[in-house]
């Protein structure tokens, strides 16, 4: 009870039969806003969602919601929300029965029940099938039932598992600016857990990057894409091209770019080993005379194109570099190119 | 047209034709028993006119008629008694074994021939020196219909989704409510299916209520079975007819009332 923090994770260890799914897990999360817990399958987050919901015991350590210890509460009394990713609405009710089912579990009263019913339904906009079946439902609905279904109980914490990913690229833009609008207006705390970067970073305040069980850095989405502080969280978020190379007095000599200006790790010594993590964005085609940054040449191998942007792949010694361009670039396969560096922005990290 | 398509339309012609005697060999013997329970003379072979006479006297007090009452109330109990118990014995199979022994062991007296079942039933209640009469056919029949109930509910629970409960469990509820409210609705079309093929089995089971029964209280299989030693009789033909309309009502009940459920309530 020492923070405003909502949820406080101290050493949480948990097991999975016979793996190791959480290792001392540490993580504070504050009131109000979303936080993601993102991680490839097999980092833990799953597990993780499932001992904050109660599902999965901890073997260790401490879990407390707002200053409550929630290890000893059961699942259902614990006031932690959840949304599934298969939405799991119970297939036998309607839309307003699925809603009603956790208020009539709390025994409030038939009019206290209905009115707030009611005032969910609204609330997703789907005053017209407060009496359909979930099978009658499209995707995007089901999974707003859903949310109203945690929602009306008013959790003081909304875990959601993968929310996007079950919906196709056209819902999930709608979705999410959904998904912001619910936080905004009922003020809950939305946890995701998602594999899914992209997903993260949109929705998402502050990330949690989970590996093998241990979280591997904690972030803005732009911190975490920016300054990433290892290379499987540089390749984990977002695109990016990693250059081996070693730290010289100059900055960093990377293998076929030569020695580049660039920020080294802190309290690197000269002749360590080191990656440049270079995004898109930081490096552009065609050589430009007196411009900032570094220059190197390479060999033009080709481009895909991104609607409103393209990337092309250059060849710089051993590296296949990405390079993000304003529209399509029109070189010959095998045509030498200058590249530019933002070597300002290139974050290098200890290998 | 071609010589293909002409040998396309020939093995039609001849699938068709297959699949015309198959029907023939199903129903012939049924349709030969309906028509010869309106035969008005004792012959099972000739025909010698319209009647209804056998229906009057199949359903006229008798050993016919005390065989029906047994079977169905030995139908009516077992079924009550297996719902309940493989209901629950497929939910402990589902929730607290692992691997397959424990899911085999439960389902397996379905498959197990009767007469080992007969048998054993029977040695069984010899040991504990248990009087057999229509109480230990119920029993007998509902060991095997536990199985069957237990074998459709698992098949369901299977496909049911896990996380139904989860949710339940989420949205505050107790352990009784989530069963009540969600694993139980779920499980209903199951249940239903595993009642009814449990009954219409248990009415025509013959073995284990031959070995399991006391002489006065025979089901109507064994009665009809000491009937016929002697010869098919036609009150035999018209029993066996409204036998046969009557499962073939329960069959298109099941179709347009059971099967409409199980689909509807798939996720």
């Amino acid at each position: 009870m020492t923070s405003t923090h909502l949820l406080t994770i101290r050493g949480l260890q948990a097991h999975y039969g016979q793996t190791h799914a959480l290792k001392d897990i540490d993580l504070d999360i504050e009131a109000g806003g979303m936080f993601a817990i993102l991680g490839p399958s097999g980092s833990g987050k799953s597990t993780l969602l499932r001992v904050i919901a109660g599902f999965e015991q901890a073997t260790e350590g401490e879990l407390m919601l707002d200053g409550r210890d929630l290890l000893s509460v059961p699942a259902n009394k614990r006031e932690v929300g959840l949304m599934f990713q298969s939405y799991a609405l119970f297939p036998h009710m309607s839309v307003a029965k699925n809603i009603a089912y956790g208020l009539e579990a709390e025994r409030l009263s038939r009019t206290e029940v209905k009115s707030r019913v009611a005032e969910a339904i609204e609330m997703i906009g789907l005053e017209h099938l407060a009496d359909r079946r979930p099978a009658q439902l499209s995707g995007g609905q089901r999974q707003r039932v859903a949310l109203a279904r945690s929602i009306v109980k008013r959790p003081k914490l909304l875990l959601l598992d993968e929310p996007l990913s079950a919906l196709d690229r056209q819902l999930r833009v709608g979705m999410q600016s959904e998904l912001k609008r619910l936080q905004r207006e009922t003020g809950m705390t939305f946890v995701i857990v998602t594999h899914d970067q992209e997903e993260a970073m949109s929705l998402a305040d502050r990330v949690a990057l989970l590996r093998d069980g241990r979280i591997e850095q904690l972030g803005t989405p732009a911190e975490l894409y920016e300054r990433p502080n290892s290379r499987f969280c540089a390749e984990f978020i977002g695109n990016s091209t990693i250059v081996e190379g070693e730290t010289v007095s100059e900055g960093v000599l990377l293998a076929g770019f030569g020695v580049l200006p660039l920020g080294v790790p802190k309290g690197s010594s000269i002749g360590e080993r080191v990656l440049a993590v270079i995004r898109p964005e930081q490096v552009h085609l065609g050589a430009v005379a007196g411009a900032h940054g570094a220059q190197v040449r390479g060999t033009f191998e080709g481009a895909s194109y991104l609607g409103g942007a393209a990337d092309a792949e250059v060849q710089v010694g051993d590296t296949a570099l990405t390079v993000r361009c304003p529209s399509m670039p029109h070189f010959e396969h095998g045509a030498e190119v200058g590249v530019r560096l933002d070597t300002a922005d290139i974050r290098v990290i200890a290998a | 047209m071609s010589a293909v398509s002409a040998g396309r339309v020939r093995g039609r012609i001849l699938s068709r034709i297959a699949l015309a005697l198959l029907y023939v060999f199903l129903y012939v013997p049924i349709i030969v028993v309906i028509a010869m329970s309106f035969n008005s003379g004792r012959s099972v072979l000739r025909w010698e006119g319209f009647s209804l006479d056998w229906y009057v006297k199949a359903f006229s007090p008798g050993p016919l008629m005390s065989g029906l009452q047994v079977t169905l109330i030995v139908a009516f109990a077992s079924t009550a008694i297996a719902v309940v118990l493989g209901t629950m014995l497929a939910i402990g199979v589902y929730r607290y074994t692992r691997g397959p022994l424990a899911r085999s062991l439960a389902t397996l007296p379905a498959f197990i021939p009767d007469i080992l079942l007969g048998i054993g039933i029977l040695s069984m209640f010899g040991v504990v020196k248990f009087a057999i009469g229509m109480h230990s056919v119920i029993l007998a029949h509902a060991s095997f219909e536990i199985a069957i109930v237990a074998a459709v509910l698992l098949a369901r629970l299977g496909s049911m989704d896990r996380s139904l409960e989860e949710a339940s469990t989420n949205l505050g509820a107790s352990g009784a409510m989530t069963f009540l409210r969600v694993v139980l609705p779920q499980l209903a079309p199951a249940i239903v299916a595993g009642a009814a093929l449990g009954f219409t089995l248990s009415l025509d089971e013959f073995l284990m209520a031959f070995f399991t029964t006391s002489t006065n209280s025979q089901t109507l299989p064994i009665q009809i079975y000491s009937m016929v030693r002697f010869g098919v009789t036609p009150e035999v033909n018209a029993l066996a007819a409204v036998m046969f309309v009557v499962s073939l009502g329960a069959v298109l009940l099941a179709q347009r009332i059971i099967m409409p459920l199980m689909f509807r309530r798939k996720p």
